[in-house]
């Protein structure tokens, strides 16, 4: 069984990993059976790290009730997703200190100190971590140099095993990641040796995504975090990663967007919740190309790209192979989540709720309560990237609307057959039909989950 | 099977005695029992496998097809019945009696045949219906 670890560090990284977990939701083919998040941020109350560490908690909690083997035909919820560390994170010692503290700025020399002021500013060195690094990559790059001593990464060199791989998700123009992804980087390719496997650590297949510039933040005088600094960041980083990053990694992403909205300027904490973004969603689909891909010894770098340079892209603007990966399983699932908002309590005298035996009893179950408070950050996902800069509007989303197969945009859906059977009673025809590979040998959790997808995927497929 | 057909229209012994011999005697209550067997069975599978949508896969919807079935039937019935009597008066230039009450036990009688066709019928061909096979039970 291969395992992928993804290190998501700093907010970005929180951002894609909760992406993927919606792609992997939906059924988005990824062919590593189990996926292992390990969130770097000593921003411990970040607010995208929380709202990402519940999203796969629930994920989780859904697909404990699933079971999938070679006869199962649902793809929702297909792969597993792990947790190797409590809360899917590596604890960062000593992040709630001050920075002088952490170097042990007043024990030092005069030449040292003297080194110590050239590269850290006076707000560098006063500031504390708990918030991470509020986009000063040389503080990260100090702090986070611990990895080695952490338990966490311990027990994750533990774990790794042949034929594992490993995936960093970091952001290029902030702080803990810019810092974080060349530190991980050197402590997974020259791992210590009093670490377990560490030769496999050390010649393991690892890829990786950078994502540049892609929002901005608003001019905030009480804030470190500036906009102007990206690009100069970007920049450097790039340039080092030249020469000391792109060589060490099997497969390089990058990712970026000139089109940019400027956010709330949040320096952390639980303020920092940024909208979802298209680019989180197409970095997430660097790790499923990973994922996919078979191992090489040869160093690539890949570039993600759209067909159309549009505002608000839809399915159609997306490359052929993107639009193939993505298109039915986020349709179906949309539909998915559409039927349940609005027509399933209504529809317990239908056969396939009388065979499966779904009822009001259903509703009040763990699994059925969890699907939904999943599905409605499934919503929020779609409707804060609809409504970002660029924007990603692959669908209507309308919930009041009858007419669901025209909730595609760009795209025609058959929306009747010849006795006028539509909207949300097709969607009902085609759930009785995919009765006839309903296995009921197995939990009304899989049957259910198996009969969804077999009716969208018909309802979608249908020319 | 014939005479048996014939008796099940008088099961209730609600037919008057003259129109008790019209009945034995003629075979009109058995082109009744026919059609009344090929209607209710079209409409079960107009109902199961032609209409069949999950709109009308409901017990309201199917009792509103079993009550018209036994209404175009108890219709057939009378007008079949009294037919069949009036033209084999008039094939003997005889007056035609008045039965119209019991030509009303007669349709009733087969608005309830009907009624158990569609039943029987329906247990009988749901099975494989897409949207329906779990109505009425």
């Amino acid at each position: 069984m291969s395992k992928l670890y993804v290190f998501a560090i700093g907010g970005t990284g929180a951002r894609v990993l909760k992406s993927l977990s919606y792609l992997l939701a939906s059924g988005v083919q990824c062919n590593s059976e189990k996926i292992v998040p390990i969130i770097i941020d000593p921003d411990a109350a970040n607010g995208d790290v929380s709202l990402t560490t519940n999203i796969l908690r629930s994920y989780q909690k859904i697909r404990e009730s699933l079971s999938f083997d070679n006869t199962t035909e649902n793809s929702f919820f297909k792969t597993e997703i792990e947790s190797q560390t409590p809360n899917f994170r590596i604890k960062v010692l000593n992040s709630e200190r001050k920075f002088t503290d952490y170097i042990d700025y007043s024990s030092m020399d005069r030449r040292n100190m003297a080194l110590t002021s050239l590269l850290f500013s006076e707000r560098n060195l006063e500031a504390t971590m708990d918030v991470g690094f509020k986009g000063n990559p040389n503080m990260g790059s100090v702090v986070l140099n611990q990895f080695q001593e952490s338990d966490d990464f311990k027990a994750f060199a533990s774990s790794f095993s042949q034929n594992d791989r490993i995936f960093i998700i970091s952001s290029i123009f902030g702080g803990t990641g810019a810092s974080g992804f060349p530190l991980l980087l050197k402590n997974l390719r020259e791992a210590s040796t009093s670490l377990d496997n560490h030769k496999l650590l050390r010649d393991s297949d690892i890829g990786a995504i950078s994502v540049l510039p892609y929002f901005g933040v608003k001019k905030d005088d009480n804030s470190e975090i500036e906009k102007s600094t990206f690009i100069s960041k970007t920049k450097a980083a790039l340039h080092y990663y030249e020469h000391g990053v792109n060589n060490a990694v099997n497969t390089m992403y990058y990712i970026g967007d000139d089109v940019t909205r400027d956010y709330d300027n949040n320096e952390g904490s639980t303020a920092q919740k940024n909208d979802a973004h298209f680019i989180e969603l197409a970095s997430a689909l660097a790790i499923i190309d990973f994922a996919n891909a078979s191992t090489s010894d040869q160093n690539e770098v890949r570039e993600f790209g759209i067909n159309k340079n549009s505002n608000n892209i839809t399915f159609p603007d997306l490359d052929e192979s993107t639009k193939h990966l993505i298109f039915e399983p986020l349709t179906q699932y949309y539909l998915f989540h559409l039927f349940l908002k609005n027509r399933f309590s209504k529809t317990f005298n239908q056969k396939y709720s009388i065979v499966l035996k779904l009822n009001s009893y259903f509703l009040r179950t763990d699994f059925y309560k969890e699907l939904q408070s999943f599905n409605e950050g499934y919503w929020t996902w779609l409707s804060q990237m609809s409504s970002n800069n660029r924007g990603f509007s692959p669908f209507t989303l309308e919930l009041s609307n009858n007419e669901i197969f025209n909730a595609v945009n760009g795209i025609t859906l058959k929306r009747s057959n010849w006795k006028g059977v539509k909207n949300y009673e097709r969607f009902v025809e085609y759930l009785n039909k995919a009765l006839k590979q309903d296995n009921d040998g197995r939990n009304t959790e899989n049957r259910f989950m198996e009969l969804f997808y077999n009716a969208t995927k018909s309802l979608i497929q249908e020319k | 099977m014939g005479e048996l057909i014939k008796l099940l229209y008088d099961l209730f012994k609600l037919n008057s005695d003259q129109f008790y011999s019209e009945l034995m005697r003629l075979d009109f209550a058995i082109w009744v029992f026919g059609l009344t067997g090929l209607i209710s069975l079209f409409l079960v599978i107009l109902y199961y496998y032609i209409i069949d949508r999950p709109l009308t896969a409901k017990l309201s919807v199917w009792l509103i097809f079993l009550v018209v079935n036994a209404i175009i039937l108890s219709i057939l019935a009378y007008v079949i019945a009294y037919n069949t009597i009036v033209d084999d008066y008039l094939s003997i230039g005889g007056e035609v009696p008045d039965y119209f009450i019991d030509l009303i036990y007669f349709s009733g009688m087969n608005f309830l045949i009907a009624a158990l066709f569609f039943l029987i019928f329906s247990s009988m061909f749901k099975w494989k219906s897409s949207n329906s096979s779990h109505v009425p039970f």
